[in-house]
């Protein structure tokens, strides 16, 4: 159900202890560490693995998130703008990551631009709660979506390179 | 609220882990690939490692030299460098002189990269001792840290090794353009060799020393020279001269060869002109001693053991031939008492070896005496009986006539020889392989060849005569019944007739009686001759059918040896009875009345 590289990349992120949402006053602030540690180390293992494909921040309160995600397809690098909040009920529920720009253009979608995440992925959420956030989200949500979805759209020329490219330039 | 600072300050982390630069990985594969497409487009150049795992670029191979060369203290060799770096040497060497060209601090000596701080090093270590201490450590460690030689006139001058042979070479090649006499002493002022150096390199160039040449030169002594001088050289000391180990080498060089091809060699052309034959006889002899393979011949001349023996080959099918036709001239050479015999001697006498063959017949009666007291193998036994058979029947011939007369020594054949040295040295040279071979050594190979051949040959011949013996003797018995049967027929018919002649006598006329006693007297003789003539072995046909006058020749020819045999006789019993050797049975009663 998950891929041998998924399960490799996700064995080597840290897994979370508290079970807190936003409005759980100082257990979120203690959720909100581990959730950034989580983040860091993932991004660090990333980077060593060549395998950088996105940038995240947050408000302060740490329950909006947003940023950017590439994908590279045949030497040509496609990038998207990428946004989602914290819910009430997380870490039961995980997060909708939302490409806004992408709204319409592909049925995976839910409306405002919500990935339409894999059937297993929430019931592997659901088990793995509250141990799962948003690492974990980005890696077993986002990214297998993007290396479905992207090159399909590519390929019927719903999006393509050249509208890209001025936002990736900016970027790199 | 000093969580939110620590999620803050976790916050900026993030951001700075996100921008941090990703490492850029690129796959071995990758690597080799645009680095053999950089190498293709000549955008970059590399010097390959001997693994071929790794390349560097020239500026890294100098850099890594440099390096290398003040590690190891200002000095480091060539090939050590190498060894070092993994590079094919002829890039550490283009390295290395491009660098000195560039750095006047380097300098390259005997393949040895030597960085000036090293030599000022060096020059400081050895300042201020004093001249005398530091000849005195050199010499202490001549030949072994130090490779050279100390001039044995001049103890400050060391010859180094290295010296020595770029001399030699020198001198080697500068006699070897020599096209005309010329005088040394020109040589040595154009190509500036030490003088002393230069003499002893001449002289061991040549190999040789002649004891009067160095007494011109004005060595009184010139043996304890050359010991002296040539300790380590173990030169031979001949008569008129000194071999070096290069004539030695050469020597034994050729001679192993010829060893191991089987072949012969002439030492004379290897050495020197000056060399007398007993000179190269001692050098052979120290060379070949221990070796029991080669055997010197004619002084100058190795042979292989297996030359000689490849020698032997063509001697084998002549012997059976020989041996074939001596066997059935033996016989007669038995029966006609040793003429042949004591003709061998003679002929064996004239190359002196008559000697020896009187020691092997006194050895071979003595074998033969020997066998006859019954020890011996099977083999023997064999031969034991069929000799005992020939004895027997010759010692009834003894019996019966006044006997003793035989000149052959019972129990022994009489010496024979294969060949004279003569003879086997004009085989050896029709042979192939020994076209080439000087005429000497031919016969010293053919002298070292007869005794065993002519042993070997009197084996053969021995067996071949033994099986002819062996089937004569078969056919003797034969013979033998066959006789008796006849006979005592033949004196049954000749008591008969002789009892009807006696009673016809008086009334029948006596014309009768004549043709009886014929007709039995031949029946008789006929088997008796034939009889006796294989008695004595004379080769008679069995079925030839006797004319009276043939018989009388065979009768003859036993008359004169034998006495035994009468053909006049007083009556036909008498003749028949004295037949020799066929027991006769009594005359059958029965046959008789009838």
């Amino acid at each position: 159900m998950v891929d041998e590289a998924t399960k490799r990349t996700l064995a080597q992120i840290p897994l979370h202890k508290t079970k807190a949402g936003p409005r759980d006053g100082e257990l979120w602030v203690q959720r909100l560490k581990e959730e950034y540690q989580t983040l860091i180390k993932y991004v660090q293992n990333n980077k060593e693995a060549d395998n950088d494909w996105f940038r995240l921040e947050s408000n302060t309160e740490g329950t909006r998130w947003f940023g950017k995600c590439w994908y590279i397809h045949e030497l040509l690098k496609y990038q998207f703008d990428i946004e989602f909040d914290i819910p009430v009920t997380y870490p039961t529920t995980a997060p909708e990551i939302a490409i806004p720009e992408l709204d319409g253009k592909t049925a995976k979608m839910y409306r405002g631009g919500k990935i339409c995440l894999t059937d297993h992925f929430k019931p592997l959420w659901a088990r793995n709660v509250p141990k799962f956030g948003i690492g974990h989200a980005m890696a077993l949500g986002l990214g297998p979506w993007l290396a479905v979805e992207i090159p399909d759209l590519i390929q019927k020329g719903v999006i393509s390179h050249a509208e890209r490219a001025m936002n990736g330039a900016e970027d790199t | 609220m000093a969580d939110w600072e620590e999620v803050k300050r976790l916050a900026a982390d993030f951001q700075r882990a996100q921008l941090s630069s990703t490492k850029q990985k690129l796959s071995e594969r990758n690597v080799i690939e645009i680095v053999s497409k950089l190498i293709g487009l000549k955008l970059i150049e590399v010097v390959y490692t001997l693994d071929g795992k790794e390349y560097l670029t020239p500026q890294e191979l100098a850099k890594e030299i440099k390096e290398e060369l003040f590690v190891h203290g200002g000095r480091i060799n060539l090939v050590e460098l190498q060894q070092i770096l993994n590079v094919d040497f002829s890039h550490v060497e283009s390295k290395v002189t491009e660098i000195i060209k560039h750095d006047k601090n380097l300098t390259l000596v005997l393949g040895q990269l030597i960085d000036k701080s090293y030599l000022d090093r060096f020059a400081e270590e050895l300042y201020d001792l004093p001249a005398d201490f530091l000849s005195e450590n050199v010499h202490e460690r001549l030949g072994s840290v130090i490779k050279g030689q100390v001039d044995s006139y001049d103890n400050d001058v060391i010859f180094t090794e290295a010296f020595v042979a770029r001399t030699r070479a020198r001198i080697r090649g500068a006699f070897s353009a020599i096209t005309r006499p010329t005088a040394v002493m020109a040589i040595l002022s154009q190509y500036d060799f030490q003088e002393r150096l230069f003499y002893s390199i001449l002289e061991e160039l040549n190999g040789y020393l002649e004891y009067d040449a160095m007494n011109r030169l004005g060595i009184t002594d010139p043996k304890g020279f050359i010991k002296k001088r040539y300790k380590s050289e173990k030169p031979i000391f001949l008569s008129t001269c000194c071999s070096g180990r290069a004539i030695q080498d050469q020597i034994e060089a050729s001679v192993e060869e010829a060893l191991s091809t089987g072949a012969w060699t002439d030492i004379m052309p290897l050495v020197p002109t000056i060399f007398s034959t007993s000179d190269v006889n001692q050098l052979l002899t120290n060379c070949v001693s221990g070796n029991h393979e080669a055997v010197v011949c004619c002084d100058t001349m190795v042979v292989s053991r297996k030359f000689i023996s490849n020698c032997n080959k063509p001697f084998a099918s002549l012997m059976a031939d020989k041996a074939e036709k001596d066997a059935k001239k033996n016989v007669s050479i038995l029966s006609t008492q040793g003429g042949k015999g004591s003709h061998v001697k003679l002929s064996g006498m004239d190359d002196g070896s008559s000697g020896r063959d009187d020691k092997k017949e006194g050895r071979k009666k003595k074998v033969a005496t020997c066998t006859k007291s019954g020890g011996g193998t099977q083999g023997r036994e064999v031969k034991m009986k069929s000799t005992k058979k020939k004895y027997r029947a010759r010692d009834q011939d003894d019996d019966s006539d006044d006997g003793g007369a035989q000149a052959i020594p019972k129990g022994r054949e009489p010496e024979l020889e294969f060949m004279s040295i003569d003879e086997i040295t004009a085989v050896l040279r029709t042979e192939k392989d020994l076209e080439e071979c000087p005429e000497e050594m031919l016969t010293e190979i053919a002298t070292t060849l007869q005794r065993p051949l002519n042993r070997e040959y009197q084996e053969v011949a021995k067996s071949i005569f033994l099986q002819s013996a062996g089937v004569a003797t078969g056919r003797l018995v034969e013979k033998h019944t066959v006789n008796c049967r006849r006979k005592s027929t033949a004196l049954t018919n000749a008591i008969l007739f002789e009892k009807g002649i006696k009673q016809s006598l008086g009334d029948s006329s006596s014309s009768g009686e004549a043709p009886t006693e014929d007709s039995v007297h031949r029946s008789d003789e006929h088997g008796g001759q034939c009889y006796k003539a294989t008695d004595h072995m004379v080769s008679l046909a069995e079925d030839t059918q006797l004319t009276s006058e043939g018989r009388a020749k065979v009768i003859n020819r036993f008359q004169k040896k034998k006495k035994n045999w009468r053909v006049s006789k007083p009556n036909l019993t008498w003749c028949v009875i004295r037949t020799p050797g066929v027991p006769l049975k009594k005359p059958d009663k029965k046959k008789e009345g009838k």
